[in-house]
């Protein structure tokens, strides 16, 4: 069984359109390999 | 995103974004889809998913990296044609289909909100009769 740290949901969105907007997803990409990298579980702002 | 406190150990990541083009806030907003209210689509996020996936696999290239797909029929092929599907695949270890939410807030007529008898469907479309292995999902 596979544990995997989950990024996005119907409320946990993490910035995808943001950051599409942006024309530069590599950012969003670091912050989301150094969340896992951290080994800490993440929540959203308004959780 | 805050962390919470609790440490966990992952073997990888998945990506939901529910979903690229036509979903997002706006889909809660908008809660029918009909001929004279169509979605204000962004057809540039499904190349930035792609883009995104290409760079969280080459970051960490020994993650497992999974993404959550949907199974309605109007969101999978707004969101995930079949040439972004290809593109994709490479990057993917798994694929999750969610095969709930068949029908919402924005069909209407109310039909099956999951099932079996239309997941091969929905197997069938994300496989590309075959190009995507189906073990994969």
């Amino acid at each position: 069984m596979k544990v995997l740290a989950a990024f996005g949901g119907w409320n946990l969105d993490p910035g995808f359109s943001e950051a599409a907007d942006t024309g530069d997803m590599s950012s969003l990409a670091a912050r989301i390999v150094k969340f896992r990298g951290d080994n800490h579980l993440y929540v959203d702002q308004e959780s | 995103m805050r962390p919470s406190g609790a440490l966990t150990i992952s073997d990888g990541i998945d990506i939901d974004w529910e979903y690229p083009v036509g979903g997002g806030a706006y889909y809660k907003s908008c809660s029918i889809t009909t001929q004279d209210h169509k979605l204000p689509e962004r057809p540039y996020e499904r190349d930035a998913l792609v883009d995104l996936l290409r760079h969280v696999r080459d970051l960490d290239p020994e993650a497992h990296i999974s993404i959550a797909v949907p199974a309605r029929t109007a969101d999978r092929e707004l969101s995930f044609p079949k040439d972004t599907i290809k593109k994709m695949d490479p990057c993917l270890d798994n694929w999750n289909l969610m095969t709930y939410d068949m029908m919402n807030r924005r069909d209407l007529t109310t039909a099956h909100h999951a099932g079996s008898a239309v997941i091969k469907d929905v197997v069938d479309y994300y496989s590309m009769d075959g190009v995507v292995d189906k073990k994969k999902m």
